[in-house]
């Protein structure tokens, strides 16, 4: 019964998604979605992996990095020098991007993991702006000047296909024996260790994870914007996937989608009223914290959402079995 | 050789030597009680023998192999379980979940496999599952299958605590008060759940409790600590007419009234 719900749930969610898909495809190829649209549907792809990335940090393992930009700024940089110095294909320069900041995710994440909570965010942070800080004084990466003339390498095509990686890569490593390492963490270290669980490397493996896709997700952006520099990828552009990973629910992929779409789009939708653009956004953040603290999604996904309805009957069906046997034991 | 072997262990807290030269011998198949007043040190020799302490002093071996310094999660990879007197279940997970998570480290697919779904990712899964299943009905669980762990009654977050430790296959199943907060009733039930365990699972069983009952009715041999030192050891009839056993549970209840 609960299995057939699940199944039914997968089935619609797919469904709705590859609606989605061809609709938004067909509108871009077909030209409905004028140029300025589709820069904007990029930047929700390039978002969506930011935000599923660093919900495995946040809300999976149950870490608090506020370092997301850092790892961002890294991979655009990387790939931008790439780019601009060798020559190099595009997936291949994307995929050292995130290489290189896997490596230095896996760098911060030995030292700070011993950290929990508040102190694990403010070292995290300051790992951010470090990078920041370095890239400023660099000269090969043009510091506060930045670095331009990167080729436009970025299509929606290419967005919209990592986009679709990082959401397969994730929704498999998550609903794995290796997701429930992640989520056991969350929910109670010392128990998970005692399960013979390696936290320290799972906490390790989720930053370096997080952050190679986050580097990706900076290669993506580096090449559609054409022009980067330190001021892409403060602190607040942190928080912004942070606000993204908590809209959507700490531990739901698929919240992590929704959010990250509606967020990307609701400012633009709002840039008629421009001068109230950021009462309305903010407002709405607060209203849907007061209404939802969990999230839009909690940490439900929403195969499970789609499944609700068969699944509650389930339980009740149960429920009602252990009533008639009687509570032994 | 002996399965587990404690010797001198000593756990200080800054002044307080909360375990004191600690010995222990554990064989194949066996079940051993470990006793004494509140504060004694029981639920710290646990803790040093899973890893979750570095003992101040002494050697801890699991199967000849010396673990002092090991982490926790290698000393559960090695065959030692445990559950915990201040239950530490996966609250917020399903019961089914809770059990799940401790096969984790006998799986044998990687990262890749993981990702790409090749290389009987699916074949190990469904094993999970039906062992999974298994622990469920052995500890009559499987009607909570899909409840969250927080909202199970107690007695049945006890036994789901029992459950997780042995899909962890252990060969040493350490258990912190496991009959804590149950009824007289259920503590009888426990007492049974525990024999037929340790025969199917050919498991050696070493456990903590206050209920006197279920330790005596249980154990082969038992060690008897106050304030950190061993006071006893022996079968549990002879250990109950030990004059300092008593002596040690009877100055207990006079300083608790
Ligand atoms: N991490 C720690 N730091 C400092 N002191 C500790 C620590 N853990 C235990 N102790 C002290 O060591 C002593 C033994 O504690 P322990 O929890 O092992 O007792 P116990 O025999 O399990 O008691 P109970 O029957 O109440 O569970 C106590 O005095 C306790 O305060
Ligand atoms: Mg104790």
């Amino acid at each position: 019964m609960k299995n057939a719900a699940v199944k039914y749930g997968a089935i619609i969610g797919a469904l709705i998604a590859l609606a989605g898909l061809v609709f938004i495809n067909y509108g871009v190829y077909s030209y409905y979605i004028d140029f300025y649209l589709t820069g904007v549907l990029v930047i929700v792809c390039i978002n969506i992996i930011l935000a599923v990335s660093l919900n495995l940090i946040n809300g999976f393992t149950g870490q608090f990095s506020l370092g997301h930009a850092g790892f961002m700024a890294v991979g655009a940089y990387i790939s931008a020098l790439l780019t601009i110095h060798t020559g190099w294909a595009f997936p291949v320069v994307l995929v050292l991007a995130g290489v290189a900041s896997a490596l230095i995710g896996l760098l911060i994440g030995l030292p700070t993991l011993r950290l929990r909570g508040d102190y694990l965010a403010i070292a995290t942070l300051g790992f951010g702006e470090i990078v920041r800080v370095v890239i400023l004084n660099l000269k090969i990466t043009g510091g506060p000047r930045g670095l331009g003339g990167i080729a436009p390498k970025t299509t929606f095509f290419s967005a919209e296909l990592a986009a679709i990686l990082t959401i397969i890569i994730f929704v498999n490593l998550i609903r794995s024996s290796h997701g429930r390492a992640f989520v056991a963490i969350r929910e109670d270290e010392i128990a998970a260790e005692a399960m013979g669980i390696d936290t320290t490397k799972y906490k390790v493996l989720a930053f370096s994870l997080g952050a190679a896709f986050a580097g990706i997700a900076g290669g993506l952006f580096a090449h559609h914007q054409m022009f980067i520099d330190p001021r892409s990828f403060t602190f607040q552009r942190s928080i912004e996937i942070l606000v993204m990973v908590v809209f959507g629910g700490l531990g739901s992929i698929s919240g992590s989608i929704v959010a990250a779409a509606a967020l990307t789009i609701l400012p633009e939708a709002l840039r008629g009223i421009a001068q109230y653009r950021m009462i309305v956004y903010s407002a709405l953040l607060i209203i849907l914290m007061l209404v939802r603290p969990q999230g839009l999604f909690g940490t439900k996904e929403l195969t499970d959402l789609l499944g609700f309805k068969a699944k509650d009957t389930a339980h009740k069906e149960k429920n009602q079995a252990v009533e008639t046997t009687g509570g032994e034991g | 050789m002996s399965l587990l072997e404690v010797r001198n262990l000593t756990m200080q807290f800054g002044g307080l030597t909360a375990v004191n030269r600690f010995c222990l011998d554990l064989g194949e198949n066996s079940i051993v009680g470990l006793i004494g007043p509140n504060g004694a040190g029981k639920t710290t020799v646990f803790n040093c023998l899973t890893g979750m302490y570095t003992p101040t002093d002494g050697d801890i071996y699991v199967n000849g192999q010396k673990v002092n310094t090991l982490k926790p999660s290698q000393i559960t990879q090695l065959g030692l379980a445990r559950t915990f007197q201040n239950i530490r279940l996966f609250r917020d997970l399903t019961v089914f979940d809770n059990i799940r998570i401790a096969f984790h480290y006998q799986i044998r697919y990687g990262l890749l496999n993981t990702i790409f779904r090749f290389g009987g990712f699916a074949r190990e899964e469904d094993n999970i599952k039906v062992r999974t299943d298994e622990l469920l009905e052995i500890f009559s669980l499987y009607d909570y299958r899909n409840e969250l762990a927080r909202n199970l009654p107690y007695g049945e977050q006890r036994r789901l605590e029992i459950a997780r430790a042995l899909a962890a296959n252990p060969k040493v199943l350490l258990l912190d008060e496991p009959a804590a907060g149950m009824n007289p009733y259920e503590t009888q039930a426990l007492t049974e759940l525990i024999k037929w365990v340790k025969e199917e699972f050919a498991l050696t069983v070493f456990l903590i409790e206050h209920d006197m009952r279920l330790v005596m009715g249980l154990c082969e041999r038992i060690l008897v600590l106050d304030y950190g030192i061993t006071i006893a050891e022996g079968t549990p009839r002879e250990v109950q007419d030990n004059p300092a056993v008593i002596e040690a549970y009877l100055g207990e209840e006079a300083l608790s009234c």
